[in-house]
């Protein structure tokens, strides 16, 4: 039992602040270790937290303790008017931790346009545009054209890390932030647009193997480039009807299997012998790790380009199911809080972060914590920003 | 001749302030411009404001140092835990 004083806060102010977070009341009784009634007393006024229990509070639902002392609830955008519509996930509904990877992102572009700004960067408005009337194959192309990436570079990648870390610079080369996220279920949301001009955001779920990240950046990506185009809204304003909303989401895998898979790269891939192949397990396998994608988007792949029949797909895909089903669960690699945070936040806003701190318009306490990232580590943080862009000033 | 710095009554002030610091103060202290192995005469100079009860800091800038500062400062906050005091006492 805590011994420490009762202090007075707003009860709207904390109901507000769980709500906020997407928790019920239960929630944070567990994690408070009080009754379930003493926390709904709290949000009727009938009493007051402890300094302790209110500290608590903070650090549970992410929040600067200073909120609590609002006079009102703040007024804030729902968090569905941010991100793009995405499939099965009701607006305002969002699992607590996918709310606040939301709000820690829309921070971090906040952060990020701030200090551009600050530093006197030029932010130009998001370009690029995508309309349902084009064919996949043609958005694909000019947005292989946007990034610079031709098939010889890709098929030259050594590993599936290093062609996701290439595909991702490419992308973050549009005037886009990538982040990933951490702790949200990957049958939640595997990745996420944030609809915003300039620097849109497209996020990918940390537990997203680095064969599948690319395939999500670029469908994320495509999302991005329709609502550019007038032909998507955010979430909370999406209101297509079920089959509709599909024939946008098919539009957006299409594009991102053509963006990896260009069509004559495919061609040339598979030589002159396609109608002879049976498209087992590891005749998929082998032509995707060529690519560097996962065997179930060549699949796709060769599905939408009539290499591979419906039925010889549906054959196949049940047979990777089962295939899938009897592997162990992947154990995470282990990695550096260094590359943790350049990871999460991607090298763009970690380079940004580094020299608004040379710059001294930020606090090294603010720069630890906006890359989540000790102090101690911050030199080597900056020993790998500058190996990585000289990798990428000799076309590594 | 010997000159003053400070008037006699700013400097009788100054001996008697008590200063409360957030973590960039600590931070930039010792993380960042003035290493205490090096600048070995300020942190005495710390010291000295710690020993005589001049120097606090709310309770919530340890939990902050421990999550994004260093070891070394780490070792100082442990070391100097008097100096944090509850947020309620500061308000």
């Amino acid at each position: 039992m805590s011994t420490s004083p009762s202090i007075p806060v707003n009860p709207d102010v904390l109901r507000w602040a769980r709500e906020e977070s997407g928790y019920p009341t239960e929630r944070v009784a567990v994690r408070l270790n009080v009754n379930e009634e003493r926390v709904r007393a709290w949000e009727k006024g009938e009493r007051q937290p402890t300094e302790r229990q209110l500290e608590e509070l903070a650090k549970f639902l992410r929040r600067p303790l200073g909120i609590f002392f609002l006079s009102q609830p703040p007024r804030l955008a729902p968090l569905g008017a941010e991100y793009r519509r995405l499939p099965g996930v009701t607006p305002g509904r969002e699992s607590p931790e996918l709310r606040i990877a939301l709000r820690q992102m829309l921070t971090r572009r906040e952060t990020a346009l701030g200090l551009m700004e600050e530093l006197g960067e030029k932010v130009e408005p998001f370009s690029l545009r995508a309309h349902l009337r084009e064919s996949a194959a043609e958005v694909a192309a000019r947005l292989r054209l946007a990034m610079g990436v031709d098939v010889a570079t890709q098929l030259a990648w050594p590993n599936e890390w290093r062609a996701w870390a290439a595909w991702r610079s490419a992308a973050e080369s549009l005037g886009l932030f990538v982040f990933l996220f951490p702790s949200v279920a990957l049958d939640e949301v595997r990745g996420l647009a944030i609809l915003r001009d300039p620097f849109p955001v497209v996020a990918i779920n940390s537990k997203e193997m680095p064969e599948a990240r690319a395939f999500t950046l670029f469908h994320e990506l495509v999302h991005v480039l329709l609502a550019a185009g007038n032909e998507e809204l955010p979430a909370i304003r999406e209101q297509r009807p079920a089959r509709a909303w599909d024939a946008v989401e098919r539009f957006a895998e299409s594009v991102a299997s053509y963006v990896l898979i260009p069509e004559q790269a495919l061609r040339e891939a598979l030589g002159s012998g396609v109608v002879a192949r049976s498209w087992n397990l590891p005749e998929v396998r082998s032509l995707a790790r060529r690519f560097r994608v996962t065997p179930l988007a060549m699949a796709t792949r060769l599905r939408e380009s009539g290499h591979m029949t419906w039925t010889k797909y549906s054959a196949w895909r049940h047979r990777w199911d089962e295939f899938v089903a009897t592997l162990r669960p992947r154990r995470g690699g282990f990695a550096t809080p260094v590359e943790k945070a350049v990871n999460r936040a991607g090298r763009p806003f970690a380079t940004l972060i580094l020299e608004a701190l040379a710059a001294n318009r930020i606090t090294s306490v603010d720069a630890a914590r906006f890359l989540n990232l000790k102090f101690e580590h911050f030199e080597k943080l900056g020993d790998r920003l500058r190996e990585d862009a000289l990798g990428a000033g000799l076309g590594e | 001749m010997k000159t003053r710095l400070v008037p006699a009554w700013a400097s009788d002030r100054i001996l008697a302030a008590i200063y409360s610091v957030d973590s960039s103060s600590l931070m930039d202290w010792q993380a960042r411009h003035f290493p205490v192995d090096i600048f070995v005469g300020l942190a005495d100079r710390m010291d000295d404001l710690v020993r005589s009860a001049r120097l606090v800091a709310p309770a919530m800038v340890r939990e902050e140092l421990d999550k994004v500062g260093t070891a070394g400062l780490k070792r100082w906050t442990d070391q100097h835990a008097d100096i944090f005091v509850p947020v309620s006492r500061t308000a």
